[in-house]
């Protein structure tokens, strides 16, 4: 009992959310609401039309055919003709009218939806992006939304029509004879009945199938994946047999919802039809007896009557496509109503003015947590002089990222202050943070677009000489100039068809181009082949100058000039200094360079030996 | 057509239910030229006043009895027809599972997994689809449009018949039009549907670059014109698609007019009643649907005609290695002898003048550079490939080829680089190739696998229900349940391709341990990149570009190592030297990482 109880609590909060969503849903084509509203009138006036052929229809046969005798065919047969052509196609345009007010306003309001969704997303902190998967995300934005649609240009309509339909066709019935429209009426409730049972039985059904489908699939990807392991144990055999039962179980639910189907969807609608029509034809028949009957309002009740079941197949049909809308809803609205970064960074933004950075650089005291428990940085203090190089190093998890994410405001900390030209980094405008701080990427990220494009990234600040010197300064300008089409030469998304090492000189450009005040530097672990990879080294050095740099690097053998080494551990700063200094004491400094010196021989040795140093 | 041709075979294996079906199809057209026959009588009745009370039952009896017979009827014939379409889908999906179970590597290198996926789910549901509602509803569509047809000329008239079917024609030939324009459209709003998914993907994987460089802006302009773009197509599609509904109507309407104007000169000239008017306009409602269907259907069926095409290519594939005829079936022991002048696969050579005797019992380790064909030559044991002419592997005295698969297979016992498990609970995995050993038996091998204590600490235990390849457990956990698997299947022969690489020295250690205390009994083919692991190997074997390098015992090829001299040095001897060094370095002042390699 108590099970029940709390399941149908549970439905009921999910309506009443159900009922907020469509609410929500809805609100988005409010500012179309004119043009939804005329949608509606036309739909109204083609449905009425639609509703008054049958009647037209009576009038012929009635006052002209079944009383013509004269071997001709009635002038005004011809003319009540003609008005019914002209009643079929005024209600076929603007059907067609109608439904192209719908489409069009429904696409509008999906752009309008993805255009807010998409706005809110790249808003969103950082932290959102590391629990999504992409493709979720992505799907969210694209197919979720899509689904939306139908809402607004079938089920939305297609309600209304079925609404409006079913009062013009009792409103015809009751003028007909008003006693023939009351017993019709009967069969709302065993429709709707009818309907209610079907979706109680075939729900746990439809269910099933798909889920015994979904097991069937699972079973076929893996038994692909494994198909050698399958093979070289024998069990092909075995596999064999435990597919052929789920296969097995998936054919009996299925034939269940055939059965199901057969039993109370189409075929039953049919029955209720005949029924319905040995009462009306009886009760005319039966009428006539009395007094005569006029032969056109049979034929128009029946008519009437072999429509009236219609509205309620839409309807049917509509009500799981409105479930559809209304879960895919709920997973766009879910993305709407994630917080984005905190609002008084953007109060500051809007005061402070686009400023140049200058390059001093100050840590103080900073804690950051990613999850609330564990600690990511841990009090971490230094401070760097413009135009400073400093190298950041350590085991992979130490911490090193972690002072970039925050430098780039990619994640908020929680103690301490990071100070920039001795201003709260809190307090810069998107713009000067931005400009002034240029990120390399240790896998550079190239966009879809032509690779001038991916140097100037489309700021207006910087001209085309700008992306040309830009590439000539990293050396990337002979290797861009050998592409197919130069500097307007696309590559294709994610830029797969250039090297590790082209990309990486085509984002050293990009950042040129900044000119950023502080250079952050994540460097590439990646193998680049030897001629590129100097390249990039004469590339790094010319990206340094002026420019206060901060390298988070990989390899030690790259930093050996570095102003200052901070070697991290843990999330704490455990060493600094330079590499002599360091090198002179035992550490975790030399520790990490005596075993990458073995690594370095060592990889020309093995591909894969990370294994061994891990442990 | 063709497909229907190529379906024949479900003729044959279904004939009753679709016979049983063909009838009912049959009843229930001609049960629903009832109604609108008796309808017409009584208006006639009606008209001319001559309607008595026992002739209105009798109408309306007939109304109701067919309707209610049609009811069951259609039960009937739907069970069977759908019903025999889920069993071919079954049926088919079993038949293509074997036979995906008995084809080579050769063909999984040449198709992916995804590829093969679609032919299992999209392509067998069109093949459902068209054979199912496909066929049955073209086959009913024209059963009942040849019965209402016949219905219409034979009871009412044939000169009004041809007159009000006038427009179906010209309505036939607009549907169609329609469908090819909304073909291409629809193409167009696909394509434009999938550039804007793949910018969102692009934003989306790229938010920490888009952030860093301020592009926010630049990434909002495409995708709103991406999107635009979008609204363009599916407007176009909307142009297209909105004109169905209305242009039958419209074409309808037409033939119901004509019907209406036929029909009054018809009665004008006493030719017919207004009774036979009615029915005849309720036969042509009749008629729209099945018309309508008929050219639909072919869109769904020219689908399944495609999938079923693929389908029946997937099926022509035959495995490349097959049982000889009368093949070894018992074997006396388990010696290998192998002898590969040259293994090429794709025209480049993997495996070159490499020879090797193992005896059962042996421990032999092979080791060398990745890509040097060590996991290669593992696989021409498995006999996943066969050998050129020339080239041998024998086992027991008998060549691969000449035992058969199942025997062969059955004396190794094979652990992959990529551990693969299955969803299923731990137990059912690690008893994987022997179904029906004991809990026991299982725990034995996951003890000597080193993961019984990590099994026995996880909440369910043994039961605990892993996801699609193992997805809850680590890399190291999933080697060593792969691990356990091949020691459960009790195979004289072990075949380890690298399967230790995800685990920490210490397990490492205990694991060669376990195995170390049962050589003698069963032959342990170590193939690693860890030398250390094969200090106590009966022999080594180095390989390099798919040609044995060095070979010897450790020590032997450590003693060749103290008698050259710099770069002369053996590969073994050097690289043992380095990762010795390595691993006994305390890399930092973790109590886990002062790890000291033990080999028995």
């Amino acid at each position: 009992m108590t099970t029940t109880q709390s399941n149908t609590d549970g439905t009921n909060s999910t309506k009443q959310s159900r009922l907020t969503r469509l609410k929500q849903l809805l609100g988005y084509g409010k500012p179309y609401r004119w043009r939804f509203a005329g949608a509606f009138l036309v739909l109204t006036i083609a449905t009425g039309l639609e509703m008054l052929s049958p009647w037209v229809m009576k009038i012929i046969l009635d006052e002209h055919i079944a009383v013509n005798t004269s071997g001709t065919i009635p002038h005004e047969v011809i003319m009540l003709s003609g008005t019914l052509m002209a009643i079929f196609a005024s209600a076929a345009f603007l059907q067609y009218i109608q439904n192209l007010i719908f489409q069009t306003t429904a696409l509008r309001v999906v752009h309008d939806i993805r255009r807010l969704v998409f706005r809110h997303v790249l808003k969103l902190p950082m932290r959102y992006f590391d629990s999504e998967p992409t493709g979720r995300l992505v799907s969210r934005i694209t197919n979720d939304s899509e689904v939306l649609r139908q809402m607004f240009v079938s089920t939305m309509p297609m309600i209304m029509q079925a609404f409006f339909r079913l009062v013009a066709i009792f409103i015809a019935m009751a003028l007909l004879d008003v006693r023939l429209m009351l017993m019709t009426m009967l069969l709302i409730p065993i429709l709707l009945a009818a309907i209610s049972i079907y979706q109680k039985v075939s729900h746990p059904i439809v269910h099933a199938v798909r889920s015994q489908l979904a097991n069937i699939n699972v079973r076929i990807n893996e038994s692909l994946g494994g198909m050698r392991i399958i093979q070289a144990m024998r069990q092909e055999a075995h596999l064999q047999q435990k597919f052929n039962e789920e296969n097995e179980q998936w054919s009996i639910q299925r034939r269940k919802n055939i059965n199901i189907d057969s039993l109370l969807l189409m075929p039953l609608t049919h029955l209720l039809n005949g029924i319905a029509l040995a009462v009306v034809v009886g009760w005319f028949g039966f009428r006539a007896g009395f007094s005569v009957i006029e032969v056109g309002t049979l034929y128009a009740f029946i008519n009437y009557l072999s429509r009236f079941f219609e509205p309620f197949r839409q309807i049917t049909m509509q009500m799981s496509s409105l479930q559809q809308s209304l879960v895919a809803s709920e997973r766009v609205f879910e993305i709407l109503n994630e917080k984005v970064e905190q609002a008084h960074t953007e109060a500051h933004m809007n005061s402070a003015s686009v400023q140049k950075v200058a390059g001093k650089l100050e840590f103080k005291n900073v804690t950051l947590s990613y999850d609330g428990k564990n600690k990511a940085l841990d009090n971490v203090s230094f401070s760097v002089e413009p135009g400073a190089f400093v190298a950041i190093v350590g085991q992979s998890g130490s911490g090193k990222s972690s002072i970039i994410n925050l430098m780039m405001r990619f994640y908020q900390y929680g103690e301490g202050q990071v100070l920039v030209d001795d201003q709260p980094l809190e307090c810069l405008s998107e713009e000067t943070l931005r400009n002034g701080l240029g990120l390399v990427f240790q896998e550079p990220y190239i966009f879809s677009g032509s690779m001038a494009e991916n140097i100037s990234l489309n700021h207006s600040d910087i001209s085309d000489a700008d992306v040309i010197a830009a590439a000539k300064k990293v050396h990337a300008d002979s290797f861009v100039e050998s592409l197919d089409g130069g500097y307007s030469h696309e590559p294709g998304p994610s830029g797969k068809a250039l090297s590790m090492g082209e990309r990486q000189l085509l984002s050293f450009a990009r950042t040129i181009a900044q000119n950023p005040g502080i250079l952050l530097l994540d460097e590439a672990t990646a193998n680049i082949d030897g001629e590129t990879e100097h390249l990039i080294k004469e590339a790094l050095i010319t990206l340094r100058e002026n420019r206060t740099t901060i390298a988070v690097a990989h390899r030690l053998s790259t930093i050996q000039d570095a102003d200052m080494i901070l070697v991290m551990d843990k999330g704490q700063i455990v060493q600094h200094g330079s590499h002599a200094e360091l090198l002179a004491v035992d550490g975790i400094y030399r520790n990490l360079y005596l075993s990458q010196q073995f690594e370095a021989t060592l990889e020309h040795e093995l591909e894969s030996d990370s294994n061994l140093v891990t442990a | 057509m063709k497909l229907l041709w190529k379906l024949r075979f479900i003729l044959k294996d279904y004939w009753r239910q679709y016979l049983l079906a063909f009838i009912c199809l049959q009843l229930v057209s001609a049960l629903n030229l009832l109604p609108p026959w008796l309808i017409g009588r009584v208006i006639d009745g009606i008209n001319d006043n001559s309607l008595t009370t026992q002739e209105l039952l009798t109408y309306v009896g007939g109304i109701v009895g067919s309707a209610v017979l049609v009811y069951g009827l259609r039960f009937v014939w739907r069970s069977k027809l759908y019903g025999s379409s889920v069993e071919l889908v079954r049926y088919q999906r079993s038949r293509l599972f074997a036979h995906l179970t008995k084809l080579s590597t050769v063909f999984y290198q040449k198709h992916t997994a995804g590829d093969l996926m679609a032919h299992a789910t999209n392509d067998l549901n069109a093949v459902e689809e068209s054979v199912g509602s496909g066929i049955m509803t073209l086959v009913d569509s024209f059963i009942a449009g040849i019965t209402v047809f016949c219905a219409m000329v034979f009871l009412v008239d044939g000169k009004l018949t041809l007159i009000s079917m006038l427009p179906f024609p010209i309505l036939i030939w607009i549907t169609s039009r329609y469908g090819s324009a909304l073909h291409k459209r629809f193409g167009a709003s696909q394509a434009a549907f999938s550039k804007f998914n793949e910018e969102v993907r692009e934003s989306i994987s790229g938010i920490r670059a888009v952030k860093a460089h301020q592009l926010s802006d630049r990434q909002i302009e495409r995708f709103e014109q991406l999107s635009l773009e979008t609204v363009q197509t599916n407007r176009r599609v909307a142009f297209v698609d909105g004109l169905f509904g209305p242009s039958i109507n419209l074409f309808f309407g037409m033939s119901f007019v004509l019907a209406l104007i036929g029909g009054a000169w018809l009665i004008g000239k006493q030719q017919l009643t207004v009774g036979l008017l009615t029915s005849f306009t309720l036969y042509l409602g009749q008629m729209l649907w099945p018309m309508l269907q008929f050219g639909w259907q072919f869109n769904v069926f020219q689908r399944g005609s495609a999938s079923w095409g693929r389908l029946e290519k997937l099926f022509a594939n035959q495995p490349s290695v097959v049982d000889a005829d009368n093949a070894v079936t018992t074997l006396d022991n388990v010696d290998i002898e192998i002898n590969i002048k040259q293994f090429a696969y794709e025209n480049t050579d993997v495996i070159k003048r490499f020879t090797c005797k193992i005896k059962q019992g042996d421990f032999v380790g092979i080791t060398g550079r990745t890509g040097s064909g060590k996991s290669s030559l593992l696989r021409l044991m498995l006999r996943e490939f066969d050998l050129p002419q020339g080239s041998s592997i024998i086992m027991g005295g008998v060549a691969l080829p000449q035992i058969e698969i199942a025997t062969l297979r059955k004396q190794l016992a094979w652990v992959p680089q990529e551990p693969m498990l299955f969803s299923g609970s731990i137990t059912d995995n690690i008893r994987f190739a022997n179904p029906t050993a004991s809990q026991v038996l299982v725990e034995q091998a996951a003890k000597l696998a080193a993961i019984h204590d990590e099994i026995i600490a996880l909440k369910d235990g043994y039961t605990t229900l892993l996801g699609e390849n193992g997805i809850n457990l680590s890399g190291g956990q999933k080697q060593r349940i792969a691990l356990a698997r091949a020691l459960l299947s009790d195979a004289p022969v072990l075949l380890l391709d690298d399967a230790f690489s995800a685990l920490d020295m210490k397990t490492e250690a205990t694991i060669l341990n376990n195995l170390m205390a049962m050589r003698g009994d069963k032959s342990i083919i170590l193939v690693t990149q860890r030398l250390p692991e094969l200090i106590s190997a009966d022999h080594i074997v180095v390989m390099d570009k798919g040609e044995i390098i060095e070979r010897g015992t450790h020590d032997m090829l450590m003693q060749q190592a103290n008698t050259a001299v710099g770069d002369q040095q053996g590969w073994y001897a050097r690289i043992f030297e380095q990762q010795a060094r390595t691993l006994l370095t305390p890399m930092n002042d973790n109590a886990t990482a002062a790890i000291q390699f033990e080999v028995a």
